[in-house]
């Protein structure tokens, strides 16, 4: 899993990655332990590429795309990002003032269109925020830029000066999407972009999102909880439990021969929207899928066995115990 | 509008029969009719599952039937008949405060809510809550009821329930959660269960394990299930039988292989394109859905699904609503593409 340094393919790139929160009680708040809500998180971004972060609430998906974004500060690693000027900047210690430059490079898109847009203000003022917030170009020039944002994402440029309230969910979350892309950002994270939407919305933004990629040449962190989803817009998935990453690989890889016990027993519970693939349920009552000490060797987790990561070919990585025993579970 | 299925066993009359059922909110800028003119049936021990968007009526449906819509919500017409031993009582008729309709809540109809989070009282323990329905509902003594509480945790699957039973619903995960309501849904033992989204809050583990739980206990009761939901996986998963709703009405019903494997309404059919499976070939593009739901006060003139509909016939499907018509054997849709319903 370590880089060639020189890879100028990787836009991103995030190394044991660590955050905890603290745990306080009592009158003096005092801190009695500590959350591990990240731990040991190791993945790279291609420029270009859709990586996909799955795994169920509280698995940390979200902490770790906040780390990359620095909207927490990581308790430990390194978070590797290849600005547009080129070099690389490490993310998570850079002083506050030199992070506001590189903020314009990176921008999200958020899962509810309904909080993620100030009811009071225009879709003018809402998508030209991150513009008058950098101080980029006139008036006259931003309001173009808008236009031109605006029909990128399929909406008519009339609309502008509208409030929310007009549009519906999917139409919200083009604006949300319009606003992302103001500042050309080189890093897109969009943290559940489509699990508020209605199922026939939701296939409009998933085919827009894959649109603009193509159209801007766009790289996406996308964070999501639905397997199907990131099936359709994910180039590599990255599988997290319990704050760990514990399976990385392409798509067909990770869908055809999963090797970890979590991301099977994750991939089984999803139900078909086909009444012919019924569900193991007497196999889905008995898991305990999503307890890291309970996981067979060489998977286990606990106080005495730390697997790391592991490449088992094909740029699949599962985190297991070195040795023969992962290989044999690949296949 | 409104007529039953022919059930998968057509001797026994369906136990729970929604017809022509119209429920109207009255506000100030205008009537939104939430359900308009839904028809259902529901049989014992079979699983009905109610399908669509938001918007379509399928939560104010389950609600008009327990009678506890919310002002300025009323139902303005419609039957809603529930059946026993060859009695038949129209819920519809009853008022919504009477002793008669307290008794079908909870006693022979029980509702799960998809937020088990906010569905308990942050102040009383799940304990006390279930108690308190068991007594309204049979006539036990507090200790009994308390016991028979810890029965049914026990029955659903929660861990020590007998030390469970004195906690708060914020103590509770999740799972844990909706296991609890289930236990609280169930501890009358009613004879049809709806179950309203009651694993959109839960991540696809926990999911799984609630929807085995709901198979299991079906099985051992004999109850019926009405689900709601818009995650067509669960709907393929548990139903016997599907109702497609748009815009408040039932654009298309019948048994699950058939909604699955031979859909007749465009609307059906699009929906069921749309979704992402992790089963779909390779990376094609997703078909979509041209369009948005449209805001409840613009109800389009017409079949309601016309302005997005593929198979548009203008100056037929924007002047008049079609009505559902038998399409296949029990199965039913409201399309102008299979014909005119109007006699």
């Amino acid at each position: 899993m370590t880089p060639a340094a020189g890879d100028d393919n990787r836009l991103l790139e995030v190394r044991d990655l660590q955050k905890l929160f603290p745990i306080r009680r009592g009158f003096l708040r005092r801190v009695v332990g500590q959350v591990r809500a990240v731990d040991g998180v190791t993945f790279h971004v291609e420029r270009g590429e859709t990586l996909a972060l799955v795994g169920e609430s509280g698995c940390g998906k979200t902490t770790t795309s906040r780390c990359v974004l620095r909207a927490v500060t990581p308790t430990a690693g390194q978070i590797l990002f290849r600005t547009a000027e080129g070099p690389v900047l490490d993310v998570a210690t850079l002083p506050r003032r030199q992070l506001r430059p590189l903020r314009r490079q990176m921008q999200m898109i958020f899962q509810d269109p309904f909080s993620s847009l100030n009811p009071r203000r225009t879709l003018l003022d809402i998508v030209a925020e991150p513009l008058v917030a950098n101080r980029v170009g006139t008036r006259a020039e931003r309001v173009e830029r808008v236009a031109e944002l605006l029909r990128l994402v399929g909406l008519r440029p009339e609309y502008m000066r509208r409030y929310p309230h007009a549009f519906s969910g999917g139409q919200r979350q083009r604006v949300g999407i319009a606003r992302a892309l103001a500042l050309s950002p080189r890093l897109v994270v969009a943290d559940e972009p489509v699990s508020a939407l209605d199922v026939s919305v939701q296939a409009q933004i998933l085919n827009l999102m894959l649109d603009l990629q193509a159209q801007l040449g766009l790289t996406y962190l996308f964070i999501s909880h639905n397997l199907a989803v990131v099936d359709y817009i994910a180039d590599r998935i990255a599988v997290m439990c319990a704050g760990r990453l514990v399976e990385l690989a392409p798509k067909e890889q990770l869908f055809n021969k999963p090797a970890h016990p979590y991301t099977r027993a994750l991939l089984a519970a999803v139900p078909q929207p086909n009444p012919k693939f019924p569900l193991d349920f007497t196999r889905l009552m008995e898991d305990k899928a999503s307890i890291p000490c309970r996981w067979p060797a060489p998977f286990t987790i606990d106080e005495a066995h730390r697997p790391s990561l592991v490449a088992i070919g094909d740029g699949h990585y599962v985190r297991a115990e070195s040795g023969a025993a992962t290989s044999e579970h690949a296949s | 509008m409104g007529s039953s299925v022919a059930g998968p066993d057509a001797k026994a009359p369906p136990i729970l029969e929604v017809r022509d059922l119209r429920t109207y909110f009255f506000q100030d800028e205008g009537t939104v009719k939430a359900v308009d003119g839904a028809g259902l049936s529901v049989y014992a021990g079979k699983t009905l599952g109610i399908v669509g968007e938001s918007g379509c009526g399928k939560s104010v449906t389950a609600r008009s039937i327990l009678r506890i819509v919310e002002r300025p919500g009323r139902v303005v017409s419609g039957e809603i008949l529930l059946r026993e031993d060859g009695r038949e009582t129209d819920l519809a008729r009853l008022d919504a405060e009477s002793r008669e309709m307290r008794q079908v809540r909870g006693g022979d109809i029980a509702l799960i809510f998809q937020e088990p989070m906010t569905s308990f009282s942050p102040v009383h323990t799940v304990g006390s809550q279930m108690i308190e329905t068991i007594r309204l509902h049979q006539a036990l003594d507090k200790r009994a009821a308390r016991e028979k509480a810890i029965e049914m945790f026990r029955l659903v699957g929660i861990p020590r329930p007998e030390r469970r039973v004195d906690e708060y619903a914020f103590q509770l995960s999740g799972g844990l959660r909706q296991r609890a309501m289930i236990a609280l849904a169930l501890s009358c033992a009613p004879r049809i269960l709806i179950a309203d989204e009651p694993t959109t809050a839960l991540d696809v583990t926990t999911q799984a394990q609630i929807l085995s739980l709901l198979a299991r206990l079906q099985q051992g009761e004999g109850m019926a299930i009405i689900l709601i939901t818009h995650n067509l996986g669960v709907v393929a998963e548990m139903c016997d039988q599907v109702a497609v709703m748009y815009l408040g009405r039932v654009v298309e019903q019948g048994p699950v292989d058939a909604i699955f494997h031979a859909p007749r309404h465009p609307y059906t059919r699009a929906l069921l394109r749309s979704i992402p499976s992790i089963h779909a070939p390779v990376r094609t593009r997703l078909p979509t859905i041209a369009g948005s739901i449209p805001h409840p006060y613009n109800r389009p003139p017409g079949c309601p699904f016309h302005p997005r509909c593929p198979d548009f016939m203008p100056g037929r499907c924007d002047r008049a609503e079609p009505a559902l018509l038998t399409v296949a054997p029990g199965q039913q849709a409201a399309c102008f593409l299979y014909g005119d319903a109007r006699p």
